[in-house]
């Protein structure tokens, strides 16, 4: 092809620049629009004390995508011969090709690298729409992959559904007291989901797909002087029951009494926002919109007043809230609502354990 | 149906975490609920005490038996008038804090106009608006702010809050619901004898004299030929229960807030003496070092209260519209061991909020202790110097206090509004001996700020803990006037009992 | 060394609230730096104090957000640059961190700092998206750092492992929590002389940007609806528990069921 110079040139635009159209053309034509099929999602694994697992929040997505889509999914995954065990369960939640990205630099988890290796994959399978989990690194390598292949992303999404071929996606904004529905017109669509909100599917036993082995070198690689794991991961995310204490939580003596009523009853203990601010709790332990999302089976609100910003944040089969006051707004969405004084009760179900 | 919690047990105590009893607690939700209760009371013969948000450092709102009367739930601003400066209406429970933010955003909900328009003009007014009294405990009820006539660091410029209460709705103990505009109802000397839209209202008021050359709080305000509504502000619940309250705004100017560090006490006192002759700031707070170790010692895990210098010492805090006064500021601090460069400034709302939580975490440290003692020494409660006098004797005072404290070998803390010569002097009681002792010491320190022309209760008020200062200062014969007043028109002598004066 | 830091300015959280419309009120409400942005200042501080070099804060918004930049410069920063223009708003991340991304090529910066995320939009999204389109690393989580012989090494949070990673020239940092400075306020000196270090406005043209790079037409994403969430009312049982031994048993026997 000769050299076109610089724009007024008769057979259309050559540059996908949206800044470099030729006079007259109000936009650019993408020959990409209809042709992206699938969803792509990567499956983000984790090491606990029974081996490697799938992310709990990967296996949310793939029940959400089932639900809403019948298209081809396509996931990534990086590691070695310890990975095999898990091609079964990816399958059975709605995988149907997996490629596992087999090289020794991709099993350290890198942003740049795993974000360039996901990029590449899209550009080969060209899919719809890539759709991560928003856990820490998938936050992190799904905004690199955005900026990659130059399309739109639409973070930590609490719904997603389908119109006409798109992907409509809602979030949060303004810390939980907006919500705005998002749509994306280049492809692939991309989206972040806030982990805990949607529910896995129930896996389909016996249900198989294929799985393809790719290598991939990656340009940039971290220079990682050490990492260690982080000792004594309290996490309240996978609790079925939560005992919760707010700001009716005078005396932080009080916290103590729920530590040792949590551990008889098989609860974890978690809180507001403001007792996280008062530095009473880390910030892992704040259930809400600007903390984790939690779906125990039974959520017990001590001295909770309800804000919408932390009601975001449970998807709790039950809730009773414990407060004094009637009048909280947290008592029309509890289940039940026990009115009297949060601590004293506390106290009373320590001594009724101690017996 | 008036709400009611039988367990009243966190609603006996308050900041002075002197612990007090009761049977109940009545929680009103307008004027109907407190005038059905207040019959109740009459009828069956019951205390009522009553309380806002219990911030007070007296025992005011701490029931020695009978029921609380909790007014928690009238918590709304009810509305806005212009009448050459606008003022605001409240409920008791609208917190100072609460004010604060929403005269910032003007987002004031749905409220009533006072006077046609007002509440429009104010949204679209430009200005900025704000409520000049501060104390710095931010959570205190403006209810409790008039019924103790409460002050702030502000004061030194815009005076207590008596100056800003425009007008109050007070229900009395036989029912009978008053609205007392200020400029209205007037005493003729020491008599009153008026007509409120058809309620007739006699009172002997007392013949002593009140102090206003010093910040006073301590005693019923009484001035020949009085503001009626001056009769109830500063009165500690004793002649009725507040229903509204209308306070006056002024326009807001920016400000920018400082704390100035120095090597040791006598230095930033030196600079506070300079500052007030050469510059114009908006209060004068003084730390001395011993309080800065406290907050330093008690602070040091909490994220929300601004850690201070390493180093041992003493600080000043002030707020300055003029930022030309710098150049004179830079000097007078030169003067004293201290500069510009060791210091804290800022014009931010939440920078110059932190300051203000800074300044308010010393005698909250001071309450956690006491509190933390009472397990094992229920009597005690905090003891705090609340005495002012006037400028000329300020420096013969400062001197006593060291004195008196040293020579009873007892550990103390000196902060507070050195701008209206108002130190609070805090004990740090050990045990039950120094709390024996504390109280010889308050008791010299009540009657030198007396002698020296002052007020041993400047801003706290007396509620039950320092009723001894009523006949000190006004003798036998005030306090039986005060008693006298107080039956006159409380009959059946329900409401509030113990506050002030012990019948 | 040059660092330039990333922040927003943002309303501040705590005063918004919902009207009887169940709109959002952010009229009249007061504004304030973006507190993670806040952070990345405090990290950049401290990059200078090991490393040397100038600071250089730049945000993208209205003309309000100046007031942001002067307390950036009290809190630290040299000087200040105001992406201002019409053209810039409606902008998703993608066209926001493109608009960002020019500013930075044209000061040529060493590292770029910024918050982990804003509180109005809270992606998340701009620091990654920088690193692509400037070709730099990516340090996300960056919640300490240190100088070990010569070299920077920055210490990232990822919940449930902690990794420190050497750092180069030509990186983005992202910053997830605050490293308190030597002082929580600046001093009245740093606050006065702040008056005098510099604030540059830029507009599109100034950034030599095409009118479809910024703001709404740069965007790839858009909202087509806002609503204010509903809390899901229930039906609930109300139980008086003045007595606390009647709400300790109502919930031991829910637990046991």
């Amino acid at each position: 092809m000769s050299d076109c110079g610089s724009g007024s040139c008769s057979t259309g635009s050559c540059s996908s620049d949206k800044d470099r159209l030729p006079p007259g053309m109000l936009s650019v034509y993408d020959l990409n629009q209809q042709t992206g099929l699938g969803t792509l999602v990567w499956a983000e694994t984790v090491k606990d004390e029974n081996g490697m697992k799938i992310h709990p929040a990967v296996l949310e997505i793939l029940g959400k995508i089932k639900s809403i889509s019948d298209d081809r999914v396509f996931a990534m995954i990086t590691g070695s011969v310890e990975i095999k065990p898990l091609y079964k369960i990816l399958f059975e939640h709605g995988v149907d090709t997996i490629y596992h990205i087999r090289d020794k630099s991709m099993e350290t988890y890198g942003p740049e690298a795993y974000a360039e290796c996901l990029a590449d994959l899209s550009s080969r399978i060209n899919p719809m729409s890539i759709i991560i989990a928003g856990t820490t690194r998938g936050r992190e390598i799904a905004p690199l992959v955005a900026a990659t292949l130059k399309t739109g992303l639409t973070a930590d999404c609490t719904e997603l559904s389908m119109e006409d071929g798109k992907l409509v996606m809602t979030r949060p904004a303004f810390g939980g007291d907006l919500l705005a529905t998002i749509i994306c017109d280049k492809h692939p669509q991309m989206a972040t989901v806030r982990p805990g909100v949607f529910s896995p599917s129930e896996p389909a036993e016996g249900r198989s797909g294929t799985v393809i082995s790719r290598p991939f070198k990656p340009k940039i690689l971290k220079e990682i002087a050490n990492e260690q794991k982080v000792p004594d991961d309290y996490d309240i995310s996978e609790a079925k029951i939560l005992i919760s204490l707010g700001n009716g939580i005078k005396d932080k003596s009080t916290i103590e009494i729920a530590e040792y009523v949590a551990s008889k009853i098989g609860a974890k203990v978690s809180c507001s926002r403001a007792l996280a601010e008062k530095g009473w709790f880390d910030r892992s332990r704040q259930v809400g919109q600007s903390g984790r999302t939690v779906s125990p089976d039974i959520y017990l609100a001590f001295g909770i007043s309800g804000s919408s910003q932390h009601m975001a944040g449970i998807r709790a089969k039950k809730i009773i809230s414990i407060n004094n006051d009637p009048d909280a707004p947290i008592c029309a969405l509890s289940d039940k609502c026990i009115i009297g004084d949060a601590t004293e009760i506390l106290k009373a179900m320590k001594r009724s354990l101690e017996q | 149906m008036i709400a009611f919690l039988s367990n009243s047990e966190s609603y006996d105590i308050d900041e002075s975490k002197s612990r007090g009893h009761s049977e109940g607690v009545f929680i009103p939700e307008n004027s109907e609920d407190i005038k059905e209760i207040l019959k109740r009371a009459r009828h069956e013969k019951f205390q009522l005490t009553v309380c806002g948000n219990r911030t007070g450092v007296c025992g005011g709102c701490v029931p020695n038996g009978g029921y609380v009367l909790s007014l928690e739930k009238m918590d709304r601003i009810l509305g806005i008038g212009y009448d050459s400066g606008y003022y605001i209406r409240v409920q008791p429970c609208v917190t100072v804090r609460q004010m604060g933010d929403a005269l910032l955003t003007k987002h004031l909900g749905n409220i009533e106009d006072l006077t046609e328009g007002a509440f429009q003009q104010f949204r679209d007014d430009h200005k900025k608006y704000f409520y000049p009294i501060d104390p710095t405990e931010m959570n205190g009820s403006l209810g409790g702010n008039a019924a103790t006539n409460a002050s702030g660091p502000r004061t030194l410029k815009y005076g207590p809050t008596r100056n800003w209460v425009c007008g109050l709705d007070v229900i009395l103990t036989d029912g009978t619901e008053l609205y007392i505009p200020r400029g209205r109802y007037f005493a003729k000397g020491r008599h009153f004898d008026v007509d409120i839209d058809g309620y007739r209202l006699v009172l002997d008021i007392p013949t002593y004299d009140f102090n206003t050359d010093v910040k006073n709080a301590a005693g019923v305000y009484c001035k020949d030929d009085m503001d009626l509504i001056d009769l109830f502000i500063g009165s500690e619940g004793l002649f009725g229960i507040f229903v509204s309250i209308d306070v006056r705004i002024i326009e807001w100017h920016p400000l920018i807030s400082n704390i100035m560090f120095f090597p040791d006490d006598q230095s930033a006192l030196n600079f506070i003496s300079d500052m007030k002759k050469e510059c114009s700031p908006e209060f004068l707070e003084y730390f001395d070092c011993g309080s800065i170790d406290l907050v330093r010692r008690s602070y040091s895990c909490d994220p929300n209260i601004p850690a201070p210098p390493k180093e041992r010492c003493s600080a000043v805090f002030f707020d300055l519209a003029d930022e030309d006064e710098y150049n004179t500021i830079s000097e007078i601090a030169e003067r004293y061991g201290g500069s510009l460069d060791n210091s804290w400034c800022s014009s931010d709302r939440r920078d110059r909020e932190a300051m203000f939580r800074f300044r308010h975490s010393v005698p909250q440290a001071i309450f956690e202790y006491v509190a933390s003692l009472k397990g094992h020494m229920p009597g005690i409660h905090k003891m705090g110097t609340d005495m002012s006098v006037p400028d000329e004797r300020s420096d013969e005072m400062m001197a006593y206090y060291k004195d008196v404290l040293d020579s009873h070998s007892l550990e103390y803390v000196i902060f507070g509004h050195m701008g209206n010569n108002h130190p609070h002097v805090e004990i740090i009681l050990k045990d039950m001996e120094d709390f024996a002792k504390a109280k010889e010491c308050y008791d010299l320190f009540a009657k030198k700020s007396i002698e020296l022309g002052g007020s041993p209760s400047a801003e706290h008020g007396i509620g039950k803990i320092k009723t001894d200062y009523i006949a000190m200062m006004y003798g036998e014969e005030g306090r039986r006037q005060i008693i006298e007043l107080k039956r006159k028109l409380d009959p059946s002598m329900i409401l509030n009992i113990g506050n002030m004066v012990v019948p | 060394m040059k660092i330039a830091v990333m922040i927003k300015q943002v309303p501040d959280s705590k005063l918004i609230e919902i009207d009887e419309n169940g709109n959002l009120r952010r009229d009249g409400v007061p504004a304030m730096v973006d507190p993670f942005g806040f952070f990345g200042l405090r990290f950049a501080v401290k990059m200078k104090e090991l490393l040397g070099g100038t600071i250089t804060v730049i945000t993208m918004g209205p003309n309000q957000a100046v007031e942001a930049l002067k307390r950036c410069l009290e809190y630290g920063a040299d000087d200040a640059v105001l992406l201002s223009d019409r053209a810039f708003a409606g902008a998703d991340t993608f066209a926001s961190s493109r608009t960002l991304a020019q500013s930075i090529l044209d000061g040529d910066y060493d590292y770029i700092v910024c918050g982990m995320q804003a509180t109005d939009g809270d992606t998340g999204q701009v620091p990654a998206e920088l690193s692509v389109m400037l070709g730099f690393q990516l340090v996300s989580y960056a919640s300490d750092l240190e100088i070990d012989d010569g070299k920077l090494f920055i210490k990232q949070n990822y919940g449930d492992t902690v990794r420190k990673v050497a750092v180069d020239k030509g990186t983005v940092i992202s910053v997830s929590r605050e490293i308190p400075g030597e002082r929580p306020f600046p001093s009245i000196r740093e606050h006065i002389n702040a008056k005098n270090k510099p604030i540059v406005t830029k507009d599109r043209v100034a950034l030599n940007l095409g009118a479809y790079s910024t703001g709404m037409k740069g965007s790839f994403t858009k909202v087509v609806k806002t609503a204010t969430p509903i809390p899901v009312k229930k039906q609930s049982t109300i139980i008086d528990s003045s007595d606390p031994e009647v709400g300790a048993s109502e919930l031991l026997k829910e637990v046991n069921q």
